[in-house]
């Protein structure tokens, strides 16, 4: 194996999307992704045995195209990468076991990576490595996290996460109460373009007096959909249209208002010039405009990779496997389990 | 003590659910299943949150909407807590179907959007109602607690238990 | 020789068949590990072969707990695409009847395994192995079953393709109905009785368990 530059396989079933992804150190060679996010839309929700179902309809045909993108075969792997947790069990599950069964058939070592160090180290294949320390900001339908890197990629401290709902939960929960469709992200992001962020004044989560000691880099965005839920319900009692476009770009308002706040006090406070957002919410354009605004006036060099590597992929996977590889990492034993809870301070298994 | 098999509580505030919850917590034992019924934003996070920490659980209770199904263990060796939305469940409720990593005979199960779906997972179930329908323009709920079987009906009527 | 592998039940099962030898077998017996215990397994029995020996993967494709039986079809499809092999499926419940028929020759046979919810699936055979009825999924109580409980093994699923190979089967085309795999048990149950290989996806026989929304 060529350690400053292996070629490494991820693999990448811990939700909705099937992502097989190929880099040669941090170059990337492949990112094949099969959705079922189709499936699940009529479901209003990830239903996690339809996921399961499709990531093994998908997983051998994406490792097929994912080798031809990269011109090359299996036996050309050097290392396989797996997303071991947190996630969906049963859909995690299939990508370990093609993980393991690969490691055996070829001879190469295995590691069972943890999803959301995934989703920071993959700015590395598109700005470059990381510098040290970052902070990290992982948004997603499943996770609200924000995360101290530090160490060369090798300590990962959790600084903070959500207390009840996460942010792309939020945005699909209020979808629903707005009667828009699954998943609720895009939908808000695009009909918001047409209202007024200041027309409702939505609660931040966690802003309360005490909460800013108690609570300084937390999320909580329960409250905001209780508000959304009374100030339309008032609204429908009263007779009156729901002005559907200034209440999604409010909420979103609200939303995206909390989240880089706490991502530039961390930034500021833990003396961090760094900040890399990640997850499928990155790809909401007002979260990209005040995050950029903010961190520009804070001094902080703010990277979001490309919305194909923010949002679940193979790629991330192999990424973080290929640092590993480099770092000297042992990898993973064989019976390495799946976890939905797998801590976020470990890198891999 | 009079066996009740329901008991309505006036909630003002977040916390008071909090504190009802937590109320509920205390009263649980191994192998109870507590339906709750309630709009989206009616408060049925927090008041699992207070069932957690009656239960003596300290991790974060966070949404369970995204896996489904979340284990919160007890770090000393009381009951587990399984905190489950069965809002895209179509069918009756299998909890050997979630493939959880968990013993049910010791764990006291929440179930969010339960009603239909989860009566049959025990004989000692507990409907947790939240209505916020006469309070428009407030934080306050009406929660009636309803027992099913002779377990919950004798727990209700313990007036110590409950807050006034 | 022919690497088998059954995750259909409790029983997480590998086994490498050469003729009526078995040349390497493993197994671990737990409800819910088969993902942990898999990579163990596979490493020790193709640590014991020579790996370009292996003319193809067998796997059973259930029926059987989704989760678990997932795990070993993904496992053979991964083994399979590494190694350049076809992989191919035989129902789990013919491997059982396969084990059955070898101890009681002649012996018509009905296989059962729990299906959860106070239910079974179920495969019915004739005297010659032949399966006659199913593979189904129903109520327990209403299956008159000869066998409950038998585990599939690796080697069983592995000599079952074996000897469909050597009747002439040939591997499927990856056209059998999609209702097969999880849309309908009765109407498609019978369309796959008979001595057949399957396409390496799992027998689901149930629809996933979730509503469309309004």
């Amino acid at each position: 194996m060529t350690t400053d530059a292996p070629v490494v396989l991820g693999i990448e079933t811990s939700c909705d999307e099937t992502g097989i992804g190929i880099v040669r150190g941090h170059e990337l060679l492949a990112n094949e992704i099969a959705s079922s996010v189709d499936e699940h839309a009529r479901f209003g929700g990830v239903v996690p045995e339809v996921a399961s179902r499709a990531h093994l309809e998908a997983i051998e045909p994406a490792l097929g195209r994912a080798c031809a993108t990269a011109g090359m075969r299996l036996d050309d792997v050097d290392a396989i990468a797996v997303t071991a947790g947190p996630g969906l069990v049963g859909a995690l599950l299939v990508g370990v076991a093609t993980a393991k069964a690969l490691s055996v058939a070829l001879g190469v070592p295995v590691y069972g990576v943890n999803h959301l160090a995934s989703h920071v180290v993959v700015d590395e294949l598109q700005h470059g490595p990381l510098p040290d320390p970052t902070v990290g900001l992982l948004v997603s339908g499943g996770h609200s996290s924000l995360l101290l890197v530090a160490d060369d990629v090798s300590t990962i401290t959790p600084l903070g996460q959500t207390l009840d709902d996460a942010a792309g939960e939020a945005f699909d929960k209020v979808a629903r109460l707005l009667g828009l469709p699954f998943p609720g992200g895009p939908w808000i992001d695009r009909i918001a373009r047409e209202g007024d962020p200041r027309a409702i004044a939505f609660p931040r989560g966690l802003s309360g007096p005490g909460d800013r000691d108690r609570y300084p880099y937390d999320f909580s965005f329960s409250g905001l959909k209780t508000a959304v839920a009374r100030w339309v319900r008032a609204k429908e009692a009263a007779g009156e249209p729901v002005p559907v476009a200034d209440v999604a770009a409010s909420v979103q308002e609200a939303i995206v208002d909390v989240l880089t706040a706490r991502l530039v006090a961390a930034c500021v406070e833990k003396g961090v010039g760094t900040a890399v957002i990640g997850g499928g919410v990155a790809a909401n354009s007002r979260l990209r405009t005040m995050a950029e605004e903010r961190c520009a006036a804070a001094g902080i060099s703010l990277r979001v990779p490309r919305p194909d590597l923010c949002t679940d992929n193979g790629a991330m996977v192999a990424a973080l496997g290929s640092r590993l590889v480099r770092d000297g990492v042992p990898p993973s034993p064989l019976d390495f389990v799946t976890t939905s809870n797998l801590p976020v301070t470990r890198r891999s298994w | 003590m009079t066996a009740l098999t329901t008991r309505r509580f006036a909630v003002p505030t977040a916390a008071s659910m909090r504190e009802l919850g937590s109320a509920v917590g205390r009263a649980c034992s191994g192998g109870d299943v507590i339906v709750l019924t309630g709009e989206l934003g009616a408060g049925k996070t927090t008041f699992t949150q207070g069932v957690a920490q009656g239960l003596g659980i300290d991790e974060a209770v966070t949404s369970p909407t995204f896996v489904i199904a979340r284990v919160h263990r007890h770090a000393s060796g009381g009951h587990d807590l399984v905190h489950v939305d069965a809002y895209r469940l179509g069918s009756a409720l299998e909890l050997d179907d979630l493939d959880l990593e968990a013993d049910l005979d010791t764990s006291v199960v929440v179930v969010e959007w339960g009603g239909g779906l989860a009566e049959h997972l025990s004989p000692t179930l507990l409907d947790v109602d939240i209505d916020r329908s006469d309070h428009e323009d407030d934080e306050e709920r009406t929660v009636t607690l309803a027992a099913r079987g002779t377990g919950w009906s004798a727990r209700l009527g313990d007036d110590a238990a409950w807050p006034t | 020789m022919i690497l088998g592998i059954d995750t259909s039940s409790a029983l997480t099962s590998v086994a490498v068949v050469d003729g009526d030898l078995v040349v390497a077998e493993g197994g671990h017996l737990d409800p819910r590990r088969h993902a942990e215990v898999i990579g163990p397994l596979l490493a020790d029995v193709v640590g014991r072969i020579d790996r370009g020996d292996v003319t193809s993967v067998a796997c059973g494709v259930g029926p059987g707990p989704y989760t678990g039986l997932r795990v070993g079809i993904a496992s053979a499809l991964a083994l399979g695409a590494a190694w350049g092999v076809p992989v191919l499926g035989v129902c789990s419940l013919d491997a059982v009847a396969a084990a059955e028929l070898a101890e009681h020759p002649g012996s018509p046979v009905t296989v059962a395994v729990d299906a959860r919810r106070s239910e079974v699936y179920w495969a019915r055979y004739d005297g010659s192995g032949l399966r006659v009825e199913g593979p189904r999924v129903g109520p327990a109580d209403g299956v008159p079953a000869d066998v409950v409980g038998r585990h599939p093994t690796g080697a069983w699923v592995a000599w079952r393709v074996q000897a469909l190979l050597a009747a002439g089967a040939v591997p499927p085309s990856g056209e059998v109905p999609l209702d097969a795999h999880g849309e309908d048990s009765g109407a498609t149950a019978n369309a796959l009785a008979g001595a057949t290989l399957l396409p390496p996806r799992p027998l689901y026989l149930r629809r996933p368990d979730a509503v469309a929304s309004s």
